[in-house]
């Protein structure tokens, strides 16, 4: 029970300072991108599984939607007494990895073309 | 030993959801303006890089700097970004943003503003972020982000004829004038643009209607 708790508290002090943005039906990790796309292979199925796209776009006559989600978190230097307050005040307060996904489709509405791209940065 | 423990990361975690450092999804989506090569070349995204002045920060009204913004929406999705400037710090700003429509939904003048209160012994301290919409009513100042390209969309005046300020510690521009200064653009400028964009610039500026 105490172990429970133990493992309960730490998830919700590492959740405690992440937020999400954008789609949320889109995986977080190119690995759980990849797995979502395993099964899907029409126009009808992506929309079916992610929803509405962010865009929608043409590029080399193929049409392309784009899925994205960006998830951030907060540094945790603010935890180390006096040295981590001071790096704190002089750098960025957050980190972000933003999700891309891009999906083509022929004039059929089949899948011609996917990729998954991942950015990351900090911010403040 | 282990009940101590437990207690503390449980209060930390609590403590954490309403920390400060927790990201909130405004400034998730503003951050997504920097710029990344990749996503650029995908043909999904376009670059636009503007320069803002005012008549307040030099010797106007307040004698003290301010920052100069200009936020805008993307009409398809909503998402609010925004660029700004501060005189003689900072001449440009540039975002990375989807290819489509933007409408400017602000223009305005701030400084960094907190306010603080005191509740019992604790002392809270508040940073105002201003969401008004663009002064000039029916007018609506609207650029286009293309594939791939590096959009030069103006230089934005930021003219005041008062010394409103409003509550939230925000001044809002009486009018503005956006004008071409590409050809001030310094080569030391367009050097540096070149080497973070990989591309020269084009120059559409922003319209208004």
């Amino acid at each position: 029970m105490k172990n429970i708790f133990l493992i309960f508290s730490i998830v919700c002090f590492l959740c405690g300072c992440s937020a999400v943005a954008g789609n949320r039906k889109l995986g977080t990790s190119e690995q759980e991108i990849q797995r979502q796309m395993a099964d899907v292979a029409t126009k009808k199925e992506v929309r079916e599984k992610f929803g509405t796209p962010n865009l929608i776009f043409h590029k080399d006559e193929l049409e392309y939607y784009e899925y994205k989600n960006v998830t951030g978190h907060g540094r945790y230097l603010w935890l180390v007494p006096v040295i981590g307050w001071v790096v704190s005040l002089v750098q960025d307060n957050y980190t972000y990895c933003e999700n891309n996904l891009f999906i083509g489709f022929d004039k059929t509405g089949k899948i011609e073309d996917w990729n998954v791209l991942q950015s990351t940065g900090t911010f403040d | 030993m282990k009940n101590i423990i437990s207690l503390l990361l449980c209060c930390l975690g609590l403590s954490a959801c309403a920390f400060p450092l927790t990201p909130t999804e405004n400034g998730l989506i503003t951050a997504t303006k920097q710029f990344q090569p990749a996503l650029f070349e995908t043909g999904a995204r376009g670059e636009i890089v503007s320069s803002l002045a005012d008549n307040v920060s030099d010797d106007g009204f307040f004698s003290t700097n301010y920052t100069n913004i200009l936020a805008f929406r993307n009409v398809q999705s909503g998402e609010v970004f925004s660029i700004s400037t501060l005189l003689g710090k900072k001449k440009y700003d540039s975002a990375m943003l989807s290819i489509g429509t933007y409408e400017v939904v602000n223009l305005y003048l701030q400084y960094v503003y907190t306010t603080t209160e005191t509740y019992g012994s604790t002392r809270v301290t508040t940073t105002h972020v201003v969401t008004d919409e663009h002064f000039e009513g029916d007018k609506k100042i609207r650029f286009t982000v293309r594939p791939g390209e590096v959009t030069y969309i103006g230089h934005f005046d930021l003219i005041k004829a008062n010394n409103e300020v409003l509550p939230d510690g925000s001044v809002p521009a009486n009018s503005f004038k956006i004008s071409d200064k590409s050809a001030d653009i310094s080569e030391e400028q367009k050097a540096k643009w070149f080497s973070e964009f990989g591309k020269d610039f084009v120059v559409r500026l922003a319209t208004v209607k």
